[in-house]
């Protein structure tokens, strides 16, 4: 997948969650191709997106970095992923996560890309799996646990 | 004190904006979840500020901008969207919006963008 | 949200179950879902921008998917979800979703709707949100099973 594609959004959520909940996110290596379904860490969220391309970008993090974004936003400790308040706070970050990487594209390439409602979700042993599509993967490390990114574009981004 | 009306598909956001509208001094008279709600709480509450998504359901943040400006030219908006490119940007100047803040936010940015527009 | 908002989904699940050689396609009621749990094990979702916005998904049992799965597989016998299983899963949902826009299209209102990439979703005990405002669940009882039909739009 081009750099170009993918970049933006891992710039955008590094800095968006810094701005929003002062957590860093870390980056353990390079953006690799995601060939098989993705077995989540525990509370996943997902937006989409449309434009002259279309795509997706997944959040997943263990619940305990949740749980910190969360109560660095909001203000008050919420342990239950499955609160709706805290579903909420976590579908909004991604909503904003999302609106500033598709800021970035559309400005730098003109692609009139528009956002979908973001969806999240938790439970047990969950995988996520994004048929036909090229995904691109970065596994990070914060200081409360994991999180990865993934950044898929129907056809790889080619118009 | 200064009165405020929200508009925004998000409950979350009202609830981060309100508490910091709240603890800087200023009165949130209404809480709006789409644009069409927005224009018809304004004309009831006549606010002094109002906050103004883009992304909504049943009227989206641009024509709720432009309903309002036409009620009253001298309303005073800020745009608050995760999004914020150019080409939008552009047109919300152009209804005459008087700020455009791109989410997320704090304190500091809340308060100089209202202090810009009264 | 209105009616005629929601029966295109529903029908669209009906045509392809339908294709599928599924016969009993029946519309339970519709309910407001406060809670988020969804009391099913495969969930395919699908966004939409345009005159209408947001996300529908649909959900199935495990048992469910897989006879669905196997009737596409000309009848080959399905013993567990796996990638192939799955991969089986999303054309299905990328037929559904297909069939639901085409209907979409039908109503005065709604110009112009395009679908964003559907993800499915497996795991056990899911809570989920998939839209800011309210969430309709229709259960559609089918021969292969329950079909959960979750709405979430805005328009």
């Amino acid at each position: 997948m081009d750099d170009r594609l993918r970049k933006p959004f891992m710039e955008s959520t590094k800095d968006m969650i810094m701005q929003m909940a002062s957590v860093e996110i870390n980056e353990q290596g390079e953006f690799l191709d995601q060939t098989e379904d993705i077995s989540s860490y525990g509370v996943a969220t997902l937006v989409t997106f449309v434009g002259k391309v279309k795509g997706r970008l997944l959040l997943d993090m263990e619940p305990e970095v949740a749980s910190e974004i969360v109560k660095q936003v909001l203000g008050e400790e919420l342990n239950d992923s499955k609160d709706a308040t805290f579903m909420g706070m976590i579908a909004e970050l991604n909503n904003i996560v999302g609106g500033d990487a598709i800021t970035r594209l559309n400005n730098d390439m003109s692609f009139g890309l528009r956002l979908a409602s973001p969806a999240v979700f938790t439970g047990k042993n969950v995988i996520i799996s994004i048929p036909k599509i090229q995904s691109s993967t970065m596994e990070c490390q914060t200081k409360f646990g994991k999180m990865r990114i993934n950044i898929a574009f129907e056809r790889g981004g080619e118009n | 004190m200064k009165r405020v009306l929200i508009v925004d598909d998000s409950p979350i956001i009202h609830n981060l904006l309100r508490k910091v509208l709240e603890r800087n001094g200023y009165e949130v008279c209404g809480d709006a979840k789409n644009g069409k709600e927005g224009v018809d709480m304004y004309k009831d509450l006549n606010p002094d500020i109002v906050f103004m998504d883009i992304t909504m359901p049943v009227m989206e943040g641009l024509d709720a901008v432009k309903l309002i400006k036409e009620f009253d030219p001298e309303a005073k908006i800020i745009m608050l969207s995760a999004m914020g490119d150019e080409e939008l940007k552009e047109e919300a100047k152009g209804l005459g919006v008087d700020v455009f803040l791109k989410k997320p936010f704090d304190d500091y940015k809340i308060v100089s963008a209202i202090s810009k527009v009264v | 949200m209105d009616v005629k908002y929601i029966t295109p989904f529903l029908d669209s699940v009906k045509n392809i179950m339908e294709q599928f050689g599924f016969e009993k396609v029946e519309r339970g009621s519709i309910r407001k879902k406060d809670n988020m749990n969804v009391d099913m094990d495969t969930i395919s979702i699908v966004g939409l921008v345009g005159d209408v916005k947001g996300n529908v998904s649909y959900a199935f049992s495990e048992e469910t998917a897989k006879t669905i799965i196997s009737k596409m597989m000309m009848g080959m016998p399905v013993e567990e979800l796996d990638e192939m299983a799955r991969s089986a899963m999303s054309e299905f949902a990328n037929m559904i979703t297909g069939t639901a826009i085409a209907n979409l299209s039908g109503i005065e209102e709604v110009n112009e709707v395009t679908p964003t990439p559907p993800s499915i979703i497996y795991g056990k005990e899911i809570y989920m949100i998939i839209t800011p405002m309210e969430t309709l669940a229709i259960d559609l009882e089918t021969d292969a099973g329950k079909i959960e039909v979750n709405i979430g739009l805005e328009m």
